[in-house]
Protein backbone atom coordinates (compact mmCIF):
# COMPACT_ATOMS: atom_id res chain seq x y z
CA UNK A 1 0.00 0.00 0.00
CA UNK A 2 1.50 3.33 -1.09
CA UNK A 3 2.05 5.91 1.59
CA UNK A 4 1.60 8.70 -0.93
CA UNK A 5 -1.51 10.80 -0.45
CA UNK A 6 -4.26 9.94 -2.88
CA UNK A 7 -6.14 12.89 -4.39
CA UNK A 8 -8.75 13.85 -6.95
CA UNK A 9 -8.91 11.49 -9.90
CA UNK A 10 -7.34 8.59 -8.04
CA UNK A 11 -8.93 5.19 -7.62
CA UNK A 12 -9.93 3.95 -4.19
CA UNK A 13 -7.67 0.98 -3.41
CA UNK A 14 -9.93 -2.09 -3.06
CA UNK A 15 -10.51 -3.12 0.53
CA UNK A 16 -10.28 -6.83 1.27
CA UNK A 17 -13.14 -8.24 3.39
CA UNK A 18 -12.18 -8.42 7.04
CA UNK A 19 -9.40 -5.83 6.74
CA UNK A 20 -9.46 -2.74 8.92
CA UNK A 21 -8.40 0.37 7.00
CA UNK A 22 -7.51 3.81 8.31
CA UNK A 23 -7.81 6.84 6.03
CA UNK A 24 -5.21 9.23 7.34
CA UNK A 25 -2.70 11.99 6.61
CA UNK A 26 0.86 11.72 7.81
CA UNK A 27 0.95 15.12 9.53
CA UNK A 28 -2.60 15.32 10.87
CA UNK A 29 -2.71 15.41 14.70
CA UNK A 30 -6.30 14.12 14.79
CA UNK A 31 -5.44 11.12 12.61
CA UNK A 32 -2.39 10.58 14.82
CA UNK A 33 -4.71 10.05 17.81
CA UNK A 34 -6.28 7.07 16.06
CA UNK A 35 -2.97 5.75 14.76
CA UNK A 36 -1.65 5.81 18.34
CA UNK A 37 -4.66 3.85 19.63
CA UNK A 38 -4.39 1.28 16.81
CA UNK A 39 -0.64 0.79 17.33
CA UNK A 40 -0.77 0.69 21.13
CA UNK A 41 -3.51 -1.91 20.98
CA UNK A 42 -1.56 -3.90 18.40
CA UNK A 43 -4.51 -3.90 16.02
CA UNK A 44 -3.78 -4.97 12.45
CA UNK A 45 -4.72 -2.29 9.96
CA UNK A 46 -3.76 -0.79 6.63
CA UNK A 47 -3.38 2.93 5.91
CA UNK A 48 -4.53 5.01 2.97
CA UNK A 49 -3.28 8.59 3.09
CA UNK A 50 -5.53 11.28 1.63
CA UNK A 51 -4.70 14.52 -0.14
CA UNK A 52 -6.93 16.73 1.98
CA UNK A 53 -6.62 19.73 -0.33
CA UNK A 54 -7.89 17.75 -3.34
CA UNK A 55 -10.07 15.09 -1.82
CA UNK A 56 -11.05 12.13 -3.96
CA UNK A 57 -14.82 11.70 -4.45
CA UNK A 58 -14.59 8.19 -3.03
CA UNK A 59 -13.22 9.66 0.20
CA UNK A 60 -16.04 12.22 0.49
CA UNK A 61 -18.48 9.39 -0.09
CA UNK A 62 -17.17 7.74 3.05
CA UNK A 63 -16.96 10.91 5.16
CA UNK A 64 -19.07 13.81 3.88
CA UNK A 65 -17.32 16.03 6.45
CA UNK A 66 -14.12 15.26 4.49
CA UNK A 67 -11.67 14.91 7.36
CA UNK A 68 -9.34 12.21 8.62
CA UNK A 69 -9.19 9.92 10.51
CA UNK A 70 -11.77 7.56 9.00
CA UNK A 71 -11.99 3.85 9.82
CA UNK A 72 -13.45 1.38 7.34
CA UNK A 73 -14.13 -2.29 8.01
CA UNK A 74 -16.36 -4.29 5.64
CA UNK A 75 -19.50 -2.12 5.45
CA UNK A 76 -18.77 -0.13 8.59
CA UNK A 77 -17.44 3.43 8.51
CA UNK A 78 -16.49 5.49 11.54
CA UNK A 79 -15.03 9.01 11.62
CA UNK A 80 -14.24 11.81 14.08
CA UNK A 81 -11.10 10.98 16.07
CA UNK A 82 -12.80 10.72 19.47
CA UNK A 83 -15.57 8.50 18.03
CA UNK A 84 -12.98 6.30 16.23
CA UNK A 85 -10.96 5.87 19.40
CA UNK A 86 -13.93 5.05 21.63
CA UNK A 87 -15.17 2.61 19.01
CA UNK A 88 -11.76 0.90 18.84
CA UNK A 89 -11.66 0.67 22.63
CA UNK A 90 -15.06 -1.05 22.56
CA UNK A 91 -14.20 -3.52 19.80
CA UNK A 92 -10.59 -4.19 20.81
CA UNK A 93 -10.62 -3.92 24.60
CA UNK A 94 -7.06 -5.13 25.20
CA UNK A 95 -5.42 -3.13 26.56
CA UNK A 96 -8.44 -1.09 27.74
CA UNK A 97 -7.66 2.60 27.29
CA UNK A 98 -10.93 4.01 28.64
CA UNK A 99 -11.70 3.01 32.27
CA UNK A 100 -14.64 0.66 32.82
CA UNK A 101 -15.60 2.72 35.88
CA UNK A 102 -18.17 5.21 34.57
CA UNK A 103 -17.00 8.13 36.69
CA UNK A 104 -13.31 7.66 35.86
CA UNK A 105 -14.22 7.30 32.19
CA UNK A 106 -16.16 10.58 32.42
CA UNK A 107 -13.22 12.41 34.04
CA UNK A 108 -10.98 11.14 31.23
CA UNK A 109 -13.43 12.21 28.53
CA UNK A 110 -13.65 15.67 30.12
CA UNK A 111 -9.87 15.95 29.75
CA UNK A 112 -9.83 15.30 26.03
CA UNK A 113 -13.13 17.07 25.28
CA UNK A 114 -11.73 20.26 26.84
CA UNK A 115 -8.29 19.93 25.23
CA UNK A 116 -9.63 22.08 22.39
CA UNK A 117 -8.85 25.03 24.68
CA UNK A 118 -5.16 24.11 24.24
CA UNK A 119 -5.27 23.16 20.55
CA UNK A 120 -6.94 26.42 19.55
CA UNK A 121 -3.96 28.26 21.04
CA UNK A 122 -1.66 26.44 18.61
CA UNK A 123 -3.33 28.50 15.91
CA UNK A 124 -3.70 31.67 17.95
CA UNK A 125 -0.12 31.88 19.25
CA UNK A 126 1.44 32.36 15.79
CA UNK A 127 -1.24 34.96 14.99
CA UNK A 128 -0.58 36.75 18.27
CA UNK A 129 3.11 37.09 17.41
CA UNK A 130 2.01 39.01 14.32
CA UNK A 131 -0.52 41.26 16.07
CA UNK A 132 1.46 41.91 19.27
CA UNK A 133 -0.76 40.03 21.73
CA UNK A 134 1.67 37.16 22.35
CA UNK A 135 1.99 37.75 26.11
CA UNK A 136 -1.75 37.52 26.61
CA UNK A 137 -1.90 34.40 24.45
CA UNK A 138 0.93 32.71 26.34
CA UNK A 139 -0.80 33.43 29.66
CA UNK A 140 -3.94 31.70 28.34
CA UNK A 141 -1.80 28.83 27.05
CA UNK A 142 -0.12 28.37 30.44
CA UNK A 143 -3.44 28.61 32.27
CA UNK A 144 -4.86 25.77 30.16
CA UNK A 145 -1.67 23.70 30.49
CA UNK A 146 -1.85 24.08 34.26
CA UNK A 147 -5.15 22.16 34.26
CA UNK A 148 -3.35 19.20 32.69
CA UNK A 149 -0.26 19.61 34.85
CA UNK A 150 -2.46 19.59 37.95
CA UNK A 151 -4.48 16.59 36.81
CA UNK A 152 -1.34 14.67 35.90
CA UNK A 153 0.19 15.37 39.31
CA UNK A 154 -2.82 13.59 40.87
CA UNK A 155 -2.64 10.60 38.58
CA UNK A 156 0.95 9.43 38.17
CA UNK A 157 3.53 9.17 35.44
CA UNK A 158 0.88 9.01 32.76
CA UNK A 159 -2.69 10.28 32.77
CA UNK A 160 -3.51 6.57 33.00
CA UNK A 161 -1.36 6.22 36.14
CA UNK A 162 1.46 3.74 35.71
CA UNK A 163 0.57 3.07 32.08
CA UNK A 164 -0.85 5.26 29.32
CA UNK A 165 -4.58 5.54 28.75
CA UNK A 166 -6.74 7.17 26.09
CA UNK A 167 -6.11 10.66 27.48
CA UNK A 168 -2.35 10.31 26.94
CA UNK A 169 -2.86 9.41 23.28
CA UNK A 170 -5.61 11.96 22.65
CA UNK A 171 -3.45 14.90 23.73
CA UNK A 172 0.06 13.73 22.73
CA UNK A 173 -0.03 14.90 19.04
CA UNK A 174 -0.04 18.58 20.03
CA UNK A 175 2.81 18.20 22.51
CA UNK A 176 4.80 16.65 19.66
CA UNK A 177 4.14 19.81 17.63
CA UNK A 178 5.31 22.32 20.24
CA UNK A 179 8.66 22.69 18.41
CA UNK A 180 6.69 24.23 15.52
CA UNK A 181 5.37 26.89 17.91
CA UNK A 182 8.64 27.61 19.67
CA UNK A 183 10.34 28.65 16.44
CA UNK A 184 8.16 31.78 16.33
CA UNK A 185 7.30 31.85 20.04
CA UNK A 186 10.06 30.44 22.30
CA UNK A 187 7.78 31.26 25.26
CA UNK A 188 5.63 28.28 24.24
CA UNK A 189 8.32 25.84 25.35
CA UNK A 190 7.14 23.63 28.22
CA UNK A 191 9.27 24.93 31.10
CA UNK A 192 10.20 22.02 33.45
CA UNK A 193 10.18 24.48 36.37
CA UNK A 194 6.59 25.53 35.67
CA UNK A 195 5.37 22.15 34.37
CA UNK A 196 7.52 19.43 35.98
CA UNK A 197 4.96 16.65 35.53
CA UNK A 198 4.15 17.44 31.90
CA UNK A 199 7.88 17.71 31.13
CA UNK A 200 8.59 14.25 32.54
CA UNK A 201 5.49 12.90 30.86
CA UNK A 202 6.66 14.14 27.47
CA UNK A 203 9.93 12.23 27.88
CA UNK A 204 8.09 9.07 28.93
CA UNK A 205 5.66 9.29 26.03
CA UNK A 206 8.59 9.50 23.61
CA UNK A 207 9.66 6.04 24.78
CA UNK A 208 6.35 4.37 23.88
CA UNK A 209 6.53 2.25 20.72
CA UNK A 210 3.29 3.70 19.36
CA UNK A 211 4.57 7.26 19.84
CA UNK A 212 7.91 6.44 18.23
CA UNK A 213 6.20 4.85 15.27
CA UNK A 214 3.99 7.88 14.56
CA UNK A 215 6.61 10.46 15.51
CA UNK A 216 7.72 13.07 12.99
CA UNK A 217 10.82 15.19 13.59
CA UNK A 218 10.31 18.88 14.36
CA UNK A 219 11.85 19.77 10.98
CA UNK A 220 9.20 17.67 9.24
CA UNK A 221 6.38 19.27 11.19
CA UNK A 222 7.78 22.74 10.51
CA UNK A 223 8.18 21.97 6.81
CA UNK A 224 4.65 20.62 6.55
CA UNK A 225 3.12 23.50 8.49
CA UNK A 226 4.94 26.08 6.35
CA UNK A 227 3.86 24.34 3.16
CA UNK A 228 0.28 24.31 4.47
CA UNK A 229 0.35 28.04 5.26
CA UNK A 230 1.81 28.70 1.82
CA UNK A 231 -1.24 27.00 0.32
CA UNK A 232 0.55 23.96 -1.04
CA UNK A 233 0.63 21.30 1.68
CA UNK A 234 3.44 18.81 1.13
CA UNK A 235 1.62 15.66 2.23
CA UNK A 236 4.34 13.34 0.94
CA UNK A 237 7.31 15.15 2.49
CA UNK A 238 10.01 12.70 3.48
CA UNK A 239 8.73 9.82 1.35
CA UNK A 240 11.07 8.33 -1.24
CA UNK B 1 -21.12 37.30 45.08
CA UNK B 2 -23.16 34.21 45.99
CA UNK B 3 -21.97 31.32 48.15
CA UNK B 4 -21.89 27.62 47.29
CA UNK B 5 -25.33 26.15 48.02
CA UNK B 6 -24.75 23.19 50.36
CA UNK B 7 -25.31 19.82 48.73
CA UNK B 8 -26.95 17.05 50.74
CA UNK B 9 -25.18 13.70 50.71
CA UNK B 10 -26.56 11.42 48.02
CA UNK B 11 -28.39 14.17 46.13
CA UNK B 12 -27.76 14.53 42.42
CA UNK B 13 -27.44 18.18 41.44
CA UNK B 14 -27.33 19.72 37.99
CA UNK B 15 -25.75 23.13 37.49
CA UNK B 16 -27.80 24.52 34.67
CA UNK B 17 -29.31 27.56 33.05
CA UNK B 18 -32.90 27.71 31.82
CA UNK B 19 -31.96 29.10 28.42
CA UNK B 20 -28.81 27.10 27.65
CA UNK B 21 -29.29 24.42 24.94
CA UNK B 22 -26.31 22.40 26.17
CA UNK B 23 -27.72 22.26 29.69
CA UNK B 24 -31.08 21.31 28.18
CA UNK B 25 -29.48 18.14 26.77
CA UNK B 26 -28.71 16.94 30.30
CA UNK B 27 -32.08 18.12 31.64
CA UNK B 28 -33.84 16.10 28.92
CA UNK B 29 -31.93 12.98 29.92
CA UNK B 30 -32.75 13.54 33.60
CA UNK B 31 -36.43 14.05 32.76
CA UNK B 32 -36.72 11.13 30.36
CA UNK B 33 -35.07 8.72 32.76
CA UNK B 34 -37.01 10.10 35.76
CA UNK B 35 -33.81 10.73 37.69
CA UNK B 36 -34.45 12.74 40.87
CA UNK B 37 -32.29 15.83 40.88
CA UNK B 38 -31.98 19.33 42.20
CA UNK B 39 -31.26 22.25 39.92
CA UNK B 40 -28.92 25.13 40.62
CA UNK B 41 -29.14 27.73 37.90
CA UNK B 42 -25.96 29.62 37.11
CA UNK B 43 -26.03 33.20 35.87
CA UNK B 44 -23.92 32.84 32.75
CA UNK B 45 -22.85 36.47 32.42
CA UNK B 46 -22.01 36.83 36.13
CA UNK B 47 -20.59 33.45 37.10
CA UNK B 48 -20.11 32.87 40.83
CA UNK B 49 -16.48 32.42 41.88
CA UNK B 50 -17.37 29.21 43.73
CA UNK B 51 -18.65 27.68 40.48
CA UNK B 52 -15.35 28.29 38.71
CA UNK B 53 -13.28 27.17 41.69
CA UNK B 54 -15.22 24.14 42.92
CA UNK B 55 -17.20 22.86 39.97
CA UNK B 56 -16.00 23.78 36.47
CA UNK B 57 -12.91 25.95 35.82
CA UNK B 58 -14.26 26.53 32.32
CA UNK B 59 -17.39 28.03 33.86
CA UNK B 60 -19.85 26.24 31.62
CA UNK B 61 -23.11 24.44 32.21
CA UNK B 62 -24.23 21.73 32.40
CA UNK B 63 -22.29 20.21 35.26
CA UNK B 64 -23.45 17.31 37.41
CA UNK B 65 -22.49 16.82 41.05
CA UNK B 66 -23.21 14.01 43.48
CA UNK B 67 -21.23 13.79 46.71
CA UNK B 68 -17.58 14.17 45.61
CA UNK B 69 -18.21 13.36 41.95
CA UNK B 70 -18.32 16.17 39.39
CA UNK B 71 -18.88 15.81 35.65
CA UNK B 72 -19.07 18.55 33.02
CA UNK B 73 -19.26 18.84 29.19
CA UNK B 74 -22.83 18.14 28.03
CA UNK B 75 -22.10 14.95 26.05
CA UNK B 76 -20.08 13.52 28.93
CA UNK B 77 -22.83 14.39 31.45
CA UNK B 78 -25.46 12.72 29.26
CA UNK B 79 -23.41 9.57 28.73
CA UNK B 80 -22.56 9.38 32.43
CA UNK B 81 -26.19 9.71 33.51
CA UNK B 82 -27.24 7.02 31.03
CA UNK B 83 -24.58 4.64 32.31
CA UNK B 84 -25.12 5.23 36.02
CA UNK B 85 -28.95 5.20 35.87
CA UNK B 86 -29.56 2.24 33.57
CA UNK B 87 -33.37 2.36 33.37
CA UNK B 88 -34.76 3.56 30.02
CA UNK B 89 -31.41 3.15 28.27
CA UNK B 90 -30.71 5.94 25.82
CA UNK B 91 -27.39 4.94 24.27
CA UNK B 92 -27.54 1.99 21.84
CA UNK B 93 -25.88 -1.21 23.07
CA UNK B 94 -24.21 -1.91 19.73
CA UNK B 95 -20.82 -0.12 19.59
CA UNK B 96 -21.18 0.60 15.87
CA UNK B 97 -24.63 2.14 16.30
CA UNK B 98 -23.22 4.15 19.22
CA UNK B 99 -20.47 5.42 16.93
CA UNK B 100 -22.88 6.30 14.10
CA UNK B 101 -25.15 8.20 16.50
CA UNK B 102 -22.14 10.16 17.83
CA UNK B 103 -21.13 10.93 14.26
CA UNK B 104 -24.63 12.30 13.64
CA UNK B 105 -24.21 14.60 16.64
CA UNK B 106 -20.91 15.83 15.16
CA UNK B 107 -22.69 16.50 11.84
CA UNK B 108 -25.30 18.43 13.80
CA UNK B 109 -22.47 20.53 15.22
CA UNK B 110 -22.06 21.98 11.73
CA UNK B 111 -25.72 23.03 11.88
CA UNK B 112 -25.36 24.62 15.31
CA UNK B 113 -22.29 26.57 14.12
CA UNK B 114 -24.52 28.33 11.58
CA UNK B 115 -27.16 28.90 14.27
CA UNK B 116 -24.60 30.79 16.41
CA UNK B 117 -23.37 32.72 13.35
CA UNK B 118 -26.93 33.89 12.74
CA UNK B 119 -27.51 34.91 16.35
CA UNK B 120 -24.18 36.47 17.21
CA UNK B 121 -22.34 37.03 13.96
CA UNK B 122 -22.45 40.13 11.75
CA UNK B 123 -25.91 40.59 10.29
CA UNK B 124 -24.56 40.77 6.74
CA UNK B 125 -23.58 37.08 7.08
CA UNK B 126 -27.05 35.96 8.22
CA UNK B 127 -28.43 35.00 4.82
CA UNK B 128 -25.37 32.90 3.99
CA UNK B 129 -25.50 31.20 7.40
CA UNK B 130 -29.21 30.42 6.91
CA UNK B 131 -28.44 28.91 3.51
CA UNK B 132 -25.69 26.72 4.94
CA UNK B 133 -27.84 25.74 7.92
CA UNK B 134 -30.66 24.73 5.61
CA UNK B 135 -28.31 22.55 3.54
CA UNK B 136 -27.14 20.89 6.75
CA UNK B 137 -30.71 20.26 7.87
CA UNK B 138 -31.56 18.65 4.53
CA UNK B 139 -29.15 15.86 5.43
CA UNK B 140 -31.13 15.34 8.63
CA UNK B 141 -34.41 15.41 6.69
CA UNK B 142 -32.99 12.52 4.62
CA UNK B 143 -31.59 10.71 7.65
CA UNK B 144 -34.81 10.71 9.69
CA UNK B 145 -36.53 8.87 6.84
CA UNK B 146 -34.05 6.02 7.26
CA UNK B 147 -34.37 5.83 11.03
CA UNK B 148 -38.08 6.01 11.89
CA UNK B 149 -40.24 8.26 14.02
CA UNK B 150 -37.15 9.43 15.86
CA UNK B 151 -33.42 9.38 15.09
CA UNK B 152 -33.32 6.75 17.82
CA UNK B 153 -35.88 4.64 15.93
CA UNK B 154 -39.37 4.02 17.29
CA UNK B 155 -38.55 5.86 20.55
CA UNK B 156 -36.46 8.94 21.23
CA UNK B 157 -32.96 7.94 22.29
CA UNK B 158 -29.83 9.87 23.24
CA UNK B 159 -29.29 11.21 19.72
CA UNK B 160 -32.72 12.88 19.79
CA UNK B 161 -32.07 14.62 23.11
CA UNK B 162 -28.63 15.72 21.95
CA UNK B 163 -30.06 17.59 18.92
CA UNK B 164 -33.52 18.61 20.16
CA UNK B 165 -32.53 21.87 21.98
CA UNK B 166 -31.60 23.58 18.72
CA UNK B 167 -34.67 22.34 16.86
CA UNK B 168 -36.60 23.94 19.71
CA UNK B 169 -34.95 27.28 18.96
CA UNK B 170 -35.24 27.35 15.15
CA UNK B 171 -38.59 29.14 14.91
CA UNK B 172 -37.44 31.88 17.27
CA UNK B 173 -34.19 32.21 15.31
CA UNK B 174 -36.09 32.61 12.04
CA UNK B 175 -38.15 35.39 13.59
CA UNK B 176 -35.14 37.16 15.09
CA UNK B 177 -32.98 37.28 11.97
CA UNK B 178 -35.77 37.30 9.41
CA UNK B 179 -34.47 34.26 7.55
CA UNK B 180 -36.49 31.13 6.79
CA UNK B 181 -34.69 27.83 6.85
CA UNK B 182 -37.19 25.34 8.25
CA UNK B 183 -40.67 26.87 8.14
CA UNK B 184 -41.00 26.90 4.36
CA UNK B 185 -42.26 23.32 4.14
CA UNK B 186 -39.17 22.17 2.25
CA UNK B 187 -38.30 19.56 4.89
CA UNK B 188 -41.57 17.77 5.72
CA UNK B 189 -39.86 14.83 7.41
CA UNK B 190 -38.02 17.07 9.85
CA UNK B 191 -41.13 19.14 10.47
CA UNK B 192 -43.06 15.97 11.33
CA UNK B 193 -40.18 14.86 13.57
CA UNK B 194 -40.26 18.16 15.43
CA UNK B 195 -44.01 17.72 16.05
CA UNK B 196 -43.44 14.22 17.41
CA UNK B 197 -40.68 15.48 19.71
CA UNK B 198 -43.02 18.16 21.06
CA UNK B 199 -45.24 15.35 22.35
CA UNK B 200 -42.42 13.64 24.24
CA UNK B 201 -42.99 14.23 27.99
CA UNK B 202 -39.31 15.08 28.68
CA UNK B 203 -39.42 17.74 25.97
CA UNK B 204 -42.65 19.17 27.33
CA UNK B 205 -41.05 19.36 30.75
CA UNK B 206 -37.80 20.99 29.65
CA UNK B 207 -38.70 23.26 26.76
CA UNK B 208 -39.27 26.96 26.60
CA UNK B 209 -41.67 28.41 24.02
CA UNK B 210 -40.70 30.14 20.79
CA UNK B 211 -41.86 33.40 22.39
CA UNK B 212 -39.60 32.79 25.41
CA UNK B 213 -36.61 32.13 23.15
CA UNK B 214 -37.31 35.19 21.03
CA UNK B 215 -37.61 37.31 24.18
CA UNK B 216 -34.27 35.97 25.37
CA UNK B 217 -32.53 36.65 22.04
CA UNK B 218 -33.87 40.21 22.07
CA UNK B 219 -32.65 40.73 25.63
CA UNK B 220 -29.17 39.63 24.52
CA UNK B 221 -29.24 42.06 21.60
CA UNK B 222 -30.23 44.76 24.10
CA UNK B 223 -27.14 44.00 26.15
CA UNK B 224 -28.94 42.54 29.20
CA UNK B 225 -29.49 38.78 28.84
CA UNK B 226 -32.66 37.79 30.68
CA UNK B 227 -32.25 34.20 31.85
CA UNK B 228 -35.61 34.34 33.65
CA UNK B 229 -37.81 34.45 30.56
CA UNK B 230 -41.08 32.65 31.08
CA UNK B 231 -40.97 32.81 34.87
Amino acid sequence: MSEKALGRGSQCPPLAPGTLRLYSMRFCPYAQRTRLALLHKNIEFETVNINLKQKPDWFRARNPIGLVPVLEFDDKIVYESNVCNEYLDNIYPTPKLIPTDFYRASRDKMLWETFGKVTELFYEIPKSVADGSLDKCIRRYERQLRRYESELSNRGEYFGGSSPCMVDFMIWPWFERIPVLTIIAPEAEIDPNKFPHLSSWMKLMMELPAVRETYEEPTSHVHFFSSLRAGNPDYDYGLK
Amino acid sequence: GSTFPPLKAGTLRIYSNRICPYAERARLVLAHKDIPNEVVNIHLSKKPEWFLEKINPLGKVPAIQKDDKIVYESAVCCDYLDQVYPGNKLIPDDPYQQARDRILVEHFGQVTTQYYKMLFGPSENCAAAAETLKKGLMEFDKEIQKRGDFFGGSEPRMIDFMVWPWFERFHATEKLVNQIFISDGSMPNLTAYMDRMLSVPAVQKCRLSTENHLEFYQSVKNGAPNYNVGL
